[in-house]
């Protein structure tokens, strides 16, 4: 094993914006932090990282430059996070102010989230995303729009091509004036997706092409800011669709089988800031519809026999409000309040028979912040909320942070808390096996963070943390085999999950010469505590899929033009059923090297660049998910004109 | 910078530096009697898996096609059938069957392209049926050829299958509530008798007479629900002769195994942990006239899952999948229903196939 180097972004401290040269500001990196921007951890990922990754989805995004595990089915495919030990549901996504998990499976696809149409992401672990919302008992991931009014005319046009016949065209163009800015997205990919891979799991023992996993998908992003006399109004609309097949495990070897994913989403969300003399508020109002269509079909000597045709329709309202107020100069206080609404509605077209489960949130969370000294601050905050009439127990969290330890180079935070999530509407309503009275789940959660920074200098800065987490989660919601012979949600897990996130960040800039390194490590021990007969508790196995070691690496070089960068990603090992004694149960570490190299030519008025990416350089075999296929060596090739 | 430079350097190579992973050993195994477990593993995982319990010996092994061949079985492994020193293996979702040698576990063949194949049942050295989940045919096998070699149009769905002299009976399970009769001389069906719906296993008594156990389905199931329902069928005329339904709608009854001797009938009932008298392994005698109140071994909070009754000895062995995450759990009785002893097999034991 590689030792502890480890890292992230905390601070965007090497503005970088559209360009990939870099300009370097010199900041104060602590003392001058906003009181609210304290305690919390707010990880923002490197704008660098962000353009890097401009034809990725928030999937490879999250999964190569942080500490969340991303469970994969590969390019295209169903892709959730684990985030510090915690399930897929636990993970929530928050798009310009309002969730985008899916209210029926309470989860989101990160595959379907081109960084295309992100321009700033920022993850919030563990208690610290109880100051957005509640229920992300591992974290909250906020993506969001950035206006530029100082734009008139701006855009950019790129196509890539690359292995497995995958053709990328995006596009933007944006603009205004000072006062009012519009901006529109693009975005289209379609793969076929047909990589060889070693099929080890059909005693043939030879190559083969991947079968039935060609995808289609395409989206618009359409916004519009405006700001008037402290004002800034904002309204932005989102609209995705995929179609996917969805291959087979690599040891099938049946009649062909046609099964497939067809995904629609509509997003909008209407923002109204306003800046007053001591603080600002948020009315923030929003839409999420989705559409999931599913087909399973087995080709027979007659003919397709049907095994499966289904149609789930989800429709989310919200309405927040946000206030944000400087009591004193070292008290300040926020406010927030929402209301959601979310109904679905799933037909099962061959069975014939459906349900349209609904429910309604209200909440609101009371936070105050105090500092004193400058380098010594506190915050406590709590949270309400009642779902279909029923009250959620309190929800309080308490931070701290003290700044400017030993030589001014450390700093310390820690926060506790105490979260619940609520069951999923297929959880709850799924017929047959849908339990109505499931309680949300439990969390007490823990964290403190040390953190070490390099005074301002600009030719090199660095910054290390390392936070050491804790999370007993109860209640936590299982399928289990009921005695009606179908399986039912229960509240019926325990888990405990605590672990180590590292992160690293250096940033050098010397004469046009700029260099960016990023590393991540994260050990995460989760594991479901069993009850025996005598009510004894021991600790049972790690929670399967989630590995105990994961590290990231990203370096990358600037100089004239010229850009090169590698990232590294080590994925330990993962247990793929809940018996760790067994030895055929797990899936073995690997290792996945990729790299980048582009060239940008800049002209008065236009910019053209291109970029050579090869992801798996070391081609290298290797399963995310027992038995499913993973690509080898593939490349892409991007141009790109920004104006 | 020059040590900035270095340490980058130091890194690259620490982390470039990567291993392939090996294959596991190869074992071999004596050519004892014993039973063949069917680990079914979780659906769409791939996680199926074989296991051997030596009965001479009482030792079990896990894993033991992996072990054998190195590579996996597929996803879920449904059933087993032996046909001389070949064992035709179910592997239900992944549309083949992999044949191999009961003595070595050595993989001799796999009879792939077919839809979801369900069980087995061997006709001639040249003919087997092969019963399936996704289509409407029984597919015909060469089961020394291992070659596929037509199909028996049924217009169902098929699941159990059970052969006496030259007939085949073929139940429909999903989206089924008929018992076909198949002339096994000219591939084709000769006669149909409906039943309550989903019958999922059929056993022929000594007096020749076709048992039908019915599940009914369950709530919510849009085929139907019934009561469950076991039948006695005259398989001559396809004419139910008795039928004995179970009283609790709840009960969901499954594995119908008979005794060496064919008089005695033996099935799960209850279903997934329903705490009842009768919820566990039930025993009958072919001349009752009512289902049994009681069960001959509780289910006491374990999760039923497979039966089966030894062919020479009776004994009865019946799997607990407890949550169909853990590693299930075979126990073995004898035929009064004294526990001799268990063992750990893998995830979702389902099926026993014993090698004699």
């Amino acid at each position: 094993m590689f030792a502890g180097i480890l890292f992230l972004t905390n601070i965007d401290l090497f503005s970088q914006k559209n360009d990939t040269l870099i300009t370097v500001p010199v900041v104060d990196i602590i003392s001058k932090k906003p009181l609210k921007e304290r305690i919390v951890q707010r990880i923002k990922i490197d704008t660098t990282l962000i353009q890097n990754n401009l034809n990725n989805s928030l999937s490879e995004l999250l999964s190569n430059h942080t500490t969340l595990f991303i469970k994969t089915y590969g390019q295209g495919s169903l892709a959730t996070a684990s985030f510090r030990g915690t399930g897929a549901s636990h993970t929530s996504v928050e798009w310009n102010g309002i969730n985008i998990n899916n209210p029926m499976l309470g989860q989101v696809d990160f595959s379907q989230l081109p960084i295309i149409f992100i321009d700033q992401v920022e993850i919030l672990p563990g208690s610290s995303s109880l100051q957005n919302n509640s229920g992300a008992l591992g974290g909250t991931i906020n993506i969001s729009s950035l206006p530029k009014f100082d734009k008139k005319l701006y855009g950019m046009a790129g196509f890539s091509y690359g292995s497995f016949n995958t053709k990328q065209s995006f596009a933007q163009i944006g603009g205004g004036n000072s006062k009012w800015q519009n901006r529109l997205r693009f975005f289209h990919e379609t793969s076929e997706n047909n990589f060889e891979y070693y099929n080890n799991a059909n005693g043939l023992w030879n190559y083969e092409k991947q079968k039935n996993a060609s995808y289609e998908k395409k989206g618009v992003l359409a916004e519009t800011h405006y700001q008037a006399s402290n004002n800034l109004f904002s309204a932005s609309f989102w609209f995705h669709e995929s179609n996917r097949n969805l291959p087979p495990i690599i040891s099938f070897q049946g009649m062909e089988r046609i099964e497939d994913q067809k995904d629609k989403d509509i997003r909008a969300s209407l923002k109204w800031t306003s800046f007053f003399k001591n603080g600002n508020s948020d009315l923030n109002a929003g839409l999420s519809f989705g559409n999931l269509n599913y087909y399973l079909a087995h080709q027979t000597q007659f003919g397709l026999y049907e095994n499966h045709r289904s149609s789930s329709e989800s429709q989310s309202y919200f309405l927040k409000y946000k206030l944000e107020f400087n009591l004193r100069k070292n008290l300040f206080l926020r406010w927030n309040s929402n209301f959601d609404h979310a109904k679905a509605h799933y037909i099962d077209h061959r069975q014939n028979k459906s349900f349209s489960p609904k429910r309604n949130t209200l909440g609101s969370s009371l936070a105050l912040f105090y500092t004193f000294r400058e380098s010594t601050s506190f915050y406590v905050l709590a949270r309400k909320e009642i779902t279909d009439n029923e009250l959620t127990p309190f929800m309080p969290a308490i931070g701290m942070e003290i700044n400017n330890l030993f030589l001014k180079r450390f700093s310390f935070k820690t926060n506790f808390s105490s979260n619940y999530h609520q069951a999923s509407l297929n959880d709850m309503y799924w017929e047959p096996g849908g339990n109505p009275d499931l309680k949300p789940e439990k969390a007490i959660s823990a964290d403190a963070e040390l953190s070490y920074s390099n005074r301002q200098n600009s030719l090199l800065f660095y910054h290390i943390s390392s936070t050491f987490y804790a999370s007993l989660v109860d209640d936590w919601i299982v399928w289990q085999p009921s005695e009606f012979r179908y399986w039912t949600a229960q509240n019926i897990q325990e888990v405990f999950a605590r672990g180590i996130e590292t992160k690293a960040e250096i940033k050098t800039n010397f004469k046009n010469f700029n260099v960016l390194f990023f590393a991540n490590y994260s050990f995460t021990k989760t594991e479901n505590i069993e009850t025996d007969i005598q009510n004894a508790k021991s600790l049972g196995n790690q929670l399967i899929y989630i590995p105990q070691n994961k590290s990231n690496v990203f370096v990358n070089f600037v100089y004239s033009g010229y850009q090169l960068n590698y990232t590294y990603n080590f994925i330990g090992k993962r247990f793929t059923s809940g018996n760790e004694s067994d030895e055929r149960h797990f899936l073995p570490w690997y290792n996945l090297h990729n790299i980048g190299f582009s060239k940008k030519w800049i002209f008065k008025h236009w910019s053209p660049d291109i970029e050579l990416k090869i992801n798996n350089l070391l081609n290298t075999d290797y399963q995310a998910i027992l038995w499913r296929a993973m690509p080898k060596r593939n490349y892409s090739l991007t141009f790109k004109i920004n104006f | 910078m020059k040590k900035t430079a270095q340490l980058f350097f130091l890194i690259f190579m620490i982390i470039l530096v990567s291993c392939r992973k090996e294959e596991p050993p190869v074992k071999e195994y004596q050519e004892d009697k014993g039973v063949f477990i069917c680990n079914e593993g979780n659906f769409m995982s791939g996680n199926s898996s074989l296991s051997f319990f030596n009965t001479n010996t009482k030792e079990v092994s896990n894993q033991v096609f992996y072990n054998a061949n190195g590579f996996p079985l597929g996803d879920v492994c449904q059933s087993m059938k032996i046909f001389g020193n070949y064992g035709f293996i179910v592997i239900n979702n992944s549309g083949k069957i992999m044949v191999i040698n009961t003595s070595t576990f050595k993989h001799i063949a796999s009879i792939s392209n077919l839809p979801s194949p369900r069980y087995v049942e061997i006709i001639s050295s040249t003919k087997a049926y092969v019963s399936d989940y996704s289509s409407h045919y029984i597919t015909i096998i060469d089961p020394s050829q291992f070659t596929i070699g037509g199909n028996i149009p049924i217009g169902a769905t098929t699941e159990a299958i059970c052969k006496s002299d030259d007939f085949v009976f073929v139940s429909s399970w999903s989206f089924g509530n008929k018992i076909y009769k198949i002339d096994s001389r000219i591939d084709k069906i000769v006669d149909s008798v409906e039943v309550v719906i989903q019958p999922n296993s059929i056993v022929f008594d000594k007096n020749k007479k076709l048992w039908v156990l019915s599940d009914g389905g369950f709530n919510g199931l849009s085929y139907g629900w019934e009561n469950a329902a076991l039948s006695r069928i005259n398989p001559e005329d396809m004419s139910i002769e008795a039928v004995f339904t179970f009283e609790n709608k709840e009960f969901s009854p499954t594995r119908l195994q008979i005794s060496k001797g064919g008089d005695t009938l033996y099935y799960l009932n209850g279903g997934w942990g329903l705490m009842h008298p009768s919820s566990g392994v039930c025993q009958m005698s072919i001349s009752d006239n009512s289902l049994p109140q009681t069960a001959l071994i509780q289910e006491n909070g374990r999760m039923f899952f497979g039966l089966g009754i030894h062919p020479s000895n009776g004994d009865i062995y019946i799997s607990d999948a407890k949550d169909y995450v853990k590693k299930s759990v075979v126990y073995r009785y004898t035929p009064q229903a004294n526990l001799l002893d268990s063992f750990r097999v893998d995830i979702g034991a389902g099926y026993f196939c014993f090698k004699e």
